[in-house]
């Protein structure tokens, strides 16, 4: 998930060809709708992002779908105060920094989703 | 016929004097402002004039016959003993000052001038006393030495000159501040302080202070005996005769090199802060097509990967790094030359900032409308530049959490008969309360709680100065029509040798 379109079908298209089945969304509320229905063992979403922030985003899905492993995506450094208060709500979520080369996105997905 | 009868017990009836010089010093005696008094060697009150009545306020008749020794303290009854003794003496007694009493009981200092009188044969025979009343002396006086005490132990320099510039006093604090004593500086001229390149100050000083002016508060540079620049706040004021007339002028100096000093540090502080939050904008700005490159190339080397596949996903590629220059060039391109300054369009500087917080406003449903009308280039430093908008407009950003609209401008204006550029930005938010107007230029005040560090538009503003310009603001808190306008004017010129006077912020609501 990520409003950055380009960069949300490239990555869903890396990861379709690494065997994961992979949906772009690119807004929060799309990404809310879209779980719904598809109910992702993991949700890759960008942290700075209109209407919805991606901590925001990661809340509203782990309430609804505990199951589901969130991780954060991020070009910016500027979001620590966001993730402190995540955590003081009792959240954790592991954090990636933009830009990740492919492969190493693919390994720590495949480790998130094998530790289930 | 009194004169007449005070010139027989003044002179005698056997007196040298003629009748009519006798009724001359008569009447120079009896309209005298000092009291004159005569007395034998016993000191026994023989006349009194009217100046005695005055001061002392006993009668003529209430005195002639009496000891002087009514007039005189009781602890002081001994300075008449030795008085009588060098009258006997045949020895004066010039300028005396002693306490005495009135007929009220009050006690006043006096000065005293006591002469023998010799009769004919030169025998002494008694004395005149001539007393003058320094109450009004002796105040002055001290209100003098009060005042010359206030002076000496001011830390601030304070001098006066005349106008022509020449110094006229010269305190301790002007010594300790710029290392002269005062034989050294008084009769010189001041100019010997002022740095030859700013000599003209001077003369614009001594204009305002002939339209019996005041400079108050004029931060400039002056020169010590040792050779060192100093950065002072001086503040001069007219001195006026008694008739009004500007007769020369009293100047206090500060020495502010210690704040000057901290406050370079501080924009140093805030230019930094500035740059980290710059940096962290247009670090999401590159690291989004920075990954989606790195996707692109992956996607391009996979082996199932088509040709035309390939050649979509390097062309992509290309024009997200194109965007990634862009954005580079556009902001950290200028602050690496931001001490020399050149020739820019200030709407280009405008959208240099824009394009770095153009996700924010979108993010932030801000609706933007700019207005660009400035044809002609003007010289500034596009780094200070850059940092005074980006700060103008994040704070509009921030004043519209939930949205607005914000309209900029930048058009050609005249000012104080200087041509120049006006940016003007507006925002549609919550407005700044009128308690707070005052201060927004002032450091370390901030609304923004611990997300604000209270020195950007203090900074903004000493930029703004820089460049000779002014930066002004207006705000609205009304339901409805609430809002801030920010406006920097900046003339042309600024850097072309002229000087400009320095001009402070302006608030209006």
């Amino acid at each position: 998930m990520d409003d950055e379109k380009l960069l949300a079908d490239t990555t869903a298209a890396i990861l379709r060809g690494a065997g994961f089945d992979a949906k772009p969304v690119y807004g929060g509320w799309q990404a809310v709708e879209t779980a719904r229905s598809f109910e992702p063992d993991c949700l890759l979403t960008d942290v700075k992002m209109p209407e919805m922030n991606g901590i925001e985003l990661a809340l509203v899905i782990s309430k609804m779908l505990p199951a589901t492993t969130i991780v954060l995506f991020s070009g910016q450094a500027g979001i620590t105060d966001l993730l402190d208060d995540a955590r003081d709500n009792g959240y954790e979520f592991p954090l990636l920094a933009k830009p990740v080369h492919p492969l190493a996105l693919i390994e720590r997905l495949k480790d998130l989703t094998r530790q289930k | 016929m009194k004169k007449t009868v005070l010139s027989t017990e003044l002179f005698g009836k056997e007196s040298v004097f003629t009748e009519t010089g006798k009724n001359f010093l008569a009447a120079i005696i009896a309209s005298s402002e000092d009291a004159i008094i005569t007395k034998d060697l016993d000191g026994i009150i023989t006349s009194w004039n009217e100046g005695a009545h005055r001061i002392f306020g006993y009668q003529a008749e209430e005195m002639v016959g009496q000891s002087i020794r009514r007039l005189i303290p009781e602890e002081l009854q001994h300075e008449e003993d030795a008085i009588l003794a060098k009258l006997r003496a045949g020895e004066r007694i010039r300028h005396f000052e002693t306490t005495r009493v009135r007929k009220n009981g009050e006690r006043f200092p006096i000065s005293v001038t006591i002469s023998p009188v010799k009769d004919d044969s030169g025998v002494i025979v008694g004395a005149s006393k001539i007393a003058r009343d320094i109450t009004e002396r002796r105040r002055a006086e001290e209100n003098r030495f009060r005042l010359a005490a206030i002076v000496d132990s001011a830390d601030d320099a304070i001098i006066s000159k005349d106008l022509n510039g020449i110094v006229t006093s010269w305190n301790k604090g002007a010594q300790r501040l710029f290392g002269y004593l005062e034989e050294e500086m008084i009769g010189q001229p001041i100019l010997r302080l002022i740095p030859e390149e700013l000599q003209y100050e001077e003369k614009e000083i001594l204009e305002k202070l002939h339209a019996g002016e005041k400079v108050e508060h004029y931060e400039t540079t002056r020169l010590s005996k040792n050779g060192d620049l100093l950065q002072v706040s001086i503040t001069i004021s007219p001195i006026r005769n008694d008739a009004g007339k500007v007769i020369g002028a009293s100047k206090i100096a500060r020495d502010i090199s210690g704040r000057k000093k901290m406050e370079f540090l501080l924009v140093q502080a805030e230019k930094l802060a500035a740059t980290g939050r710059m940096a962290a904008a247009i670090a999401h700005e590159i690291n989004n097509p920075l990954a989606s490159v790195l996707n692109l190339i992956f996607l391009a080397r996979q082996s199932s990967a088509s040709r035309e596949e390939i050649q979509e996903y390097l062309g992509t590629a290309e024009s997200e790094l194109e965007r990634v220059s862009h954005i580079a060039r556009q902001t950290l391109g200028y602050y690496r030359d931001n001490a020399s300054p050149c020739e820019v369009h200030l709407h280009d500087l405008v959208q240099n900032v824009l394009s770095v917080y153009r996700t924010r406003l979108q993010s932030h449903n801000i609706v933007l409308e700019t207005t660009f009308n400035d044809l002609r280039r003007i010289k500034v430093r596009p780094g200070e530049m850059i940092q005074v908008l980006s700060n103008v407009i994040s704070n509009a950003m921030d004043a519209m959490p939930l949205g607005g609209s914000m309209s900029i401008t930048v058009a050609p204006t005249k000012k104080v008969d200087r041509d120049g550029v006006q940016i003007t930005v507006r925002d549609t938010g919550g407005g700044i309360p009128r308690e707070h107007l005052d201060k927004v230029f002032e450091p370390f005040f901030t609304t923004k709680g611990n997300l604000g560090t209270g020195i950007g538009l203090w900074v903004a503003n000493q930029l703004v100065q820089r460049h000779h310009g002014q930066i002004s603001i207006s705000s609205s808190t009304e339901p409805g029509a609430s809002g801030t306008t920010v406006s920097i004017y900046l003339p042309f010129g600024s850097f072309e040798g002229t000087t400009a006077k320095p001009n402070g912020a302006q608030r209006d609501n």
